[in-house]
């Protein structure tokens, strides 16, 4: 089973979960995770893009983006407020992807190489500073357990720690983890788990030996997953270069072709 | 009587924009932004640019490629699914182009605190992060004065001139936008910046605005120029005319590392929009 499919279904299942009354989507596989949440016990469950609609109708091809939200149909929670004034709130969820993560639950989206002096520029800050500052829900959802991303410290600090009590989970081809106070634990682990931990040090987590090894994904959530994303947008998170370029093509021509 | 046409050509809009300006440019990634301006601005040679940007795209990418922008004050920059803005990135890593990176909301405080004519404007979100330290003259950690954990003062940004592209705009400047504007940049940048250039995909009838008044997103009064270029996003989205052109992004993220041929043909070359649609293949939509 490929690490898109497990990742997804399990990132539904968690959504589905976590009593939320929102989830801003931030990537196609989010947006897949949300829409399979609501077939697997919240219904109600609302979508929101960055800035834009809450919910839209019909559902968007999820290669066009935010802005297909819109679409020609019905946004029935049009422009209400933004994500961030939502993320306050505390009953919101967020999934992204920062370029590093740390012991700390520290975020980096800004460089590697010293603060104002990067090695290598990344995209910058965007949002990760207000998730990360905020109570409500945060998964962190990486296509590698890599000790690259994952890091005892971030070089640039640009989403902080979270404050105590918010829920903070990791979500890798090595498993589930969760911040506590000790540092990250490991909810659930994948059969390769054990070895890409041992192999990526750096946050820190501690195995007990007694994880529960998971190698499938749960057949309701991985179905629920697959008619929210039918295409499989969600794999193109977990390819790189030509590779996520081809299959984001073909895709794309895919889901053009079934919207007329 | 009707008041004065704010109507310019696309060269006379450009013109408008002065080398060392403070530029609020519209953009969020792959979204909507004013391309034939920027292209325009490229054509004159524009220089030592701030660029203020939520999240900049292809646009900063161009613009950076050419020589144009010195600094850039934004969230991020990046073409999200076909990956970074690599000449932004070599100019970031070069140390040609400085950056003030904030927060979306430290932006958006930024902006609407010169928009009220208000010194700063308070956030939360960058407190604990690196980046406070990187901006002591523009962002600084304040006591709550009603007894609250601090907060973060965010110093007002009020750029020389704000770009946008909208859907239709008429001879007043009155901007129409389908179905709302799906971005705060948008409802922002009229409200901070000193002068507004309008780019519109077509323009209006007067009475076609007035019939339907709110669905006017800019008065006319805060416009300054107003220029119809159809397709004038091209190859950013402009929801729900067109979307963003994909094959057209690949293409610039292949030629970015070695621009020149890619930006002759398209960016330099190009001297009206129709010579433009035509170099890279597209019709004027009906």
């Amino acid at each position: 089973v490929s690490a898109a499919d497990l990742l997804t279904a399990a990132l539904a299942r968690e959504i589905a979960a976590a009593d939320l009354s929102v989830f801003a989507v931030t990537s196609p596989a989010t947006a897949a995770a949300a829409l399979a949440a609501r077939e697997l016990g919240a219904p109600d469950l609302a979508r929101a893009g960055g800035f834009t609609a809450l919910d839209a109708s019909p559902e968007p091809a999820l290669t066009r983006g935010e802005a297909a939200l819109f679409s020609a149909g019905e946004a029935p929670r049009d422009w209400v407020m933004d994500t961030f004034v939502l993320l306050g709130r505390g009953r919101v969820g967020v999934a992204v992807t920062p370029a590093q993560l740390d012991a700390a639950g520290r975020t980096n989206l800004s460089g590697i190489g010293p603060p104002g002096a990067p090695k290598v520029a990344l995209p910058g800050a965007r949002g990760l500073p207000d998730n990360n500052h905020s109570p409500s829900r945060v998964w962190y959802l990486l296509p590698a357990h890599s000790e690259r991303q994952l890091v005892e410290r971030v070089d640039v600090v640009c989403g902080a720690a979270p404050p105590p009590g918010a829920t903070r989970r990791l979500l890798t081809p090595a498993g589930c983890f969760e911040l506590a106070d000790a540092g990250w634990r490991a909810l659930w682990l994948t059969p390769a788990g054990r070895d890409l931990v041992a192999a990526a040090p750096g946050l820190g987590v501690a195995l007990t030996g007694a994880e529960e090894v998971v190698a499938e994904p749960d057949p309701e959530a991985l179905e629920a997953v697959e008619r929210a994303d039918p295409h499989g947008v969600r794999r193109v998170e977990f390819a790189s270069g030509k590779e996520a370029a081809a299959m984001w093509r073909e895709i794309a021509e895919m889901e053009t072709g079934a919207a007329r | 009587m009707s008041a004065p046409s704010k109507v310019v050509s696309l060269e006379e809009a450009a013109a408008r924009v002065r080398d060392g300006d403070v530029v609020a440019l519209q953009t969020m990634a792959t979204f909507t932004s004013p391309m034939a301006l920027v292209r325009e601005l490229i054509r004159q040679r524009r220089k030592d640019i701030t660029l203020v940007c939520l999240v900049g795209g292809i646009a900063v990418d161009w613009l950076a490629a050419s020589g144009s922008i010195s600094r850039y004050v934004g969230a991020a920059v990046t073409m999200e699914r076909f990956g970074m803005c690599q000449q932004y990135r070599r100019g970031v890593e070069s140390g040609r182009i400085a950056v003030e990176e904030l927060s979306e909301t430290a932006l958006l405080a930024r902006l609407a605190a010169a928009a009220r004519g208000l010194p700063f404007m308070t956030t939360r979100g960058l407190i604990g992060t690196d980046l406070i330290d990187l901006q002591p003259d523009n962002l600084k950690l304040i006591d709550d004065p009603f007894g609250g954990p601090p907060v973060l003062a965010c110093r007002a940004l009020a750029p020389d001139v704000a770009l946008v592209h909208v859907h239709a705009a008429d001879e007043q400047g009155n901007c129409r936008v389908e179905p709302t504007a799906l971005w705060p940049d948008l409802r922002l940048f009229p409200k901070a910046a000193r002068r507004l250039i309008v780019t519109c995909e077509r323009i209006a009838d007067p009475d076609e605005l007035r019939a339907e008044p709110d669905r006017t997103l800019i008065p006319g009064f805060a416009v300054d120029a107003v220029v119809p270029v159809p397709y004038g996003a091209h190859p950013t989205s402009l929801f729900p005319l067109y979307g963003y052109d994909a094959d057209f992004h690949l293409e610039w993220v292949k030629a970015a590392r070695e621009p020149d041929e890619f930006l002759d043909r398209y960016v330099r070359g190009p001297a009206t929009q129709e010579e433009y649609l035509a170099a890279v293949g597209r019709e004027v939509p009906a």
